[in-house]
């Protein structure tokens, strides 16, 4: 009797550690890739910028060189979106205006970025071009195809 | 009471050994959560051993294979992130025979003593040239520029600049004939949709004289001014294992592998550097050396070296961080020999009997039972490049004989007018052997492509007796077969060789490091290298589970 006891005991902590490790918090892959791409996105345009090709691209409004640069430079899984803003002052207002809105600047289909659920997204500043002060803000959105 | 002590003991132990079988099942059923952990750690472990690699320095700041203690590619004098130290990054090419890192030591320094990695360092893109053609003055290449993928890329563009070696044909008794190097760049073109372009050159005559003697384009190809060099050459297809250079602070050197019988045979024919250009970008050449001679630049070797070398300190090379070294040598290039065999396609004079028969091994016979009865066959059709060198001709005979017959072959280069010594074979077989028998043939000052154009080239085979009785001669197929190299090869001259060559040698497509196996984490970067960007990609992988 007590061995059967024992033997249903047994089972019920079995599954009962079996229940748990399935809540058990684990890394998942695309938490990480987001991480990893971002890194990747934020690498090529630092590259670019210390090769002096992003901001005369962004100011001169190079945008298929731009789009380009960035087809060669990402890995080729890797699909772009990027959006190019400049701060903008309206009387007493400051807002953030698309540079880019008539030439878009991406590679693979523009709806992955709205379906996937791993976007990653960098944040790249340029402060101006040739000692002027003119920022433009950089967002690089990125994912794995 | 002993009875409940046996059931709490057998329940003990049997409750123990489910738990156990537990542990050990629990973490089998969440594989694929453990999978990710494993892979989480190894790319973790990859970011972190890349970073060091490429945005430390390493120390000391220019270390080499001999006084290296930590382990680092970027480039002590910028002040930017991601720039690599050419120096360094040739460090880790097995060709380089000054200073190689090796791949035990990398990970030693690296401790990463469980794991395996492999570095390889590539262009952003593509360059391959799938066809080339070097009819000196003109020059004409087909590029294609594509993606890693394969995808082409368009409207690349392709800067080509032609270097050539000009060299003084009759120098006066007892000077070394002069050596100069030359360039000329062609038009800009771009790539189409299907990223190809049609490159083309017209060189320049070289002065009265003077002749040209090697060819090397350099082309940049450009994408959104994105640079990769590519360099083509006209000697040889690969300089790979033929000719080495490279270059450490602002010492050059070349190495010249030697072949078992050179490494034997003492003293060797002595090769020299003639001269050194620094390549910057189309059209920005600079001569940083010249002058060089059999007496002042000749390659060194040891005794028991497997290759010789030559090294030159060129003050300011390092800080002017040329894309590329253009160096003219002076020496017999390593061509591969090619191999044509042919077969009549027309019978000129002769009496025997079907004689088209003989075009091909297909057990129809042109036949012959008359002593001394001859038969031409010309037609082979040779298609060898112009300027080629000829170094075997030879002719194929597959016959046979109903006796003890034999058959006499020779051949003509001037359209039947003089004629070889003629080859008379050993007693032919009694049936068909279905091998073909050659014999090699010479011409008076040598072979040439134009002695074996179908106006001039023929054979003739001749029935000859042995005996008193004639028998029939059955001949199958007389092919001739030549052994070439095409031009560019054979005879000493200036070559040209880039380095650190462009392609596949060098660092410019590095593979470093061990052979990947089980779960691998694979992490990239781009980086910077003599103001060209190229990808630096890690694999990692744990070597003991």
């Amino acid at each position: 009797m007590r061995i059967i006891e024992a033997i249903l005991a047994s089972f019920i902590i079995f599954f009962a550690v079996a229940f748990i490790n399935t809540f058990a918090v684990t890394p998942s892959s695309p938490t990480y890739e987001t991480s990893e791409v971002e890194k990747i996105g934020h690498n090529v345009l630092h590259d670019l910028d210390d090769q002096r090709l992003l901001a005369r691209f962004v100011y001169n409004k190079e945008w298929e060189n731009l789009t380009a640069a960035l087809m060669v430079c990402l890995p080729p899984d890797v699909y772009f979106n990027l959006t190019v803003y400049k701060f903008k002052v309206d009387g007493s207002e400051g807002k953030l205006v698309v540079v880019n809105d008539n030439a878009p600047i991406y590679y693979g289909n523009p709806e992955v970025f709205e379906t996937s659920s791993s976007v990653a997204s960098v944040t790249y500043i340029l402060p101006g071009y040739q000692a002027n002060y003119d920022s433009r803000i950089l967002i690089l959105q990125l994912v794995r195809g | 009471m002993a009875g409940e002590l046996y059931d709490y003991l057998i329940a003990l132990i049997i409750t123990g050994v489910i738990f156990a079988s537990a542990v050990i099942v629990v973490p089998n059923v969440s594989y694929v959560n453990l999978l990710y952990v494993d892979q989480q750690q190894l790319r973790n472990v990859a970011l972190e051993t890349l970073k060091a690699m490429l945005l430390d320095t390493g120390y000391p700041l220019n270390w080499n294979s001999s006084n290296i203690q930590r382990f680092g590619l970027a480039y002590a004098g910028s002040s930017s992130y991601y720039v690599l130290d050419p120096d360094k990054v040739q460090q880790l090419n097995r060709e380089n025979k000054l200073s190689y890192v090796d791949y035990d030591t990398t990970r030693r320094l690296l401790n990463l003593r469980d794991y395996g990695f492999s570095l390889s360092i590539i262009p952003t893109f593509n360059v391959t040239i799938s066809e080339r053609l070097f009819k000196l003055p003109d020059i004409s290449l087909t590029v294609k520029v594509s993606r890693h993928d394969g995808r082409p890329l368009a409207n690349a563009a392709v800067h080509t600049t032609f270097l050539y070696s000009i060299k003084e044909e009759n120098p006066q008794k007892g000077e070394n004939p002069e050596v100069f190097l030359n360039s000329t760049v062609a038009p800009t073109n771009f790539t189409d949709p299907l990223g190809t372009c049609e490159v083309s050159g017209t060189l320049d005559n070289p002065p009265t004289g003077f002749k040209i003697k090697d060819v090397i384009a350099v082309l940049k190809v450009t994408v959104a001014d994105i640079a990769t060099v590519v360099a083509v050459y006209q000697s040889v297809q690969n300089p790979e294992g033929i000719i080495d250079t490279g270059s450490v602070g602002d010492d050059l050197y070349v190495w010249i592998p030697l072949t078992e019988e050179e490494k034997r045979s003492q003293p060797q024919e002595a090769d020299w550097v003639c001269n050194v250009a620094a390549y910057y970008g189309p059209g920005d050449i600079e001569v940083v050396y010249s002058g060089g001679t059999q007496d002042t630049d000749k390659f060194n070797w040891g005794q028991a070296s497997p290759y010789k070398n030559w090294t030159r300190p060129i003050p300011g090379l390092k800080s002017s961080d040329p894309a590329l070294l253009i160096y003219v040598i002076s020496c017999v290039p390593k061509v591969e020999e090619k191999t044509l065999t042919n077969a009549p396609s027309s019978t000129l004079e002769g009496t025997w009997s079907n004689p088209a028969y003989a075009y091909a091994s297909d057990n129809r016979y042109g036949t012959t039972a008359t002593d001394g009865a001859t038969q031409q066959y010309g037609n082979y059709g040779f298609s060898i490049p112009p300027e080629s060198t000829i170094n075997k001709v030879e002719v194929g005979f597959e016959a046979y004989t109903d006796g003890d017959e034999n058959i006499g072959i020779t051949c003509s280069w001037d359209g039947g007018t003089t004629w070889a010594k003629e080859y008379t074979s050993k007693t032919l077989p009694t049936s068909d052997p279905n091998t073909l028998t050659w014999s090699s043939f010479n011409s008076p000052g040598g072979w040439t492509v134009d002695k074996l154009s179908d106006a001039k080239f023929r054979i003739q085979v001749k029935g000859v007796k042995t005996g008193g009785q004639m028998s029939t001669i059955y001949l199958d197929w007389i092919p001739v077969r030549v052994r070439y190299v095409p031009p560019g090869g054979g005879g000493r001259r200036p070559v040209l060789v880039a380095g650190p060559s462009p392609s596949r040698m060098g660092f410019r497509v590095l593979n470093y490091g061990g052979t990947p196996r089980g779960t691998t984490a694979r992490i990239q970067r781009n980086v910077i290298i003599s103001g060209m960007t190229y990808i630096a990609e890690m694999i990692l992988w744990k070597e003991s589970l």
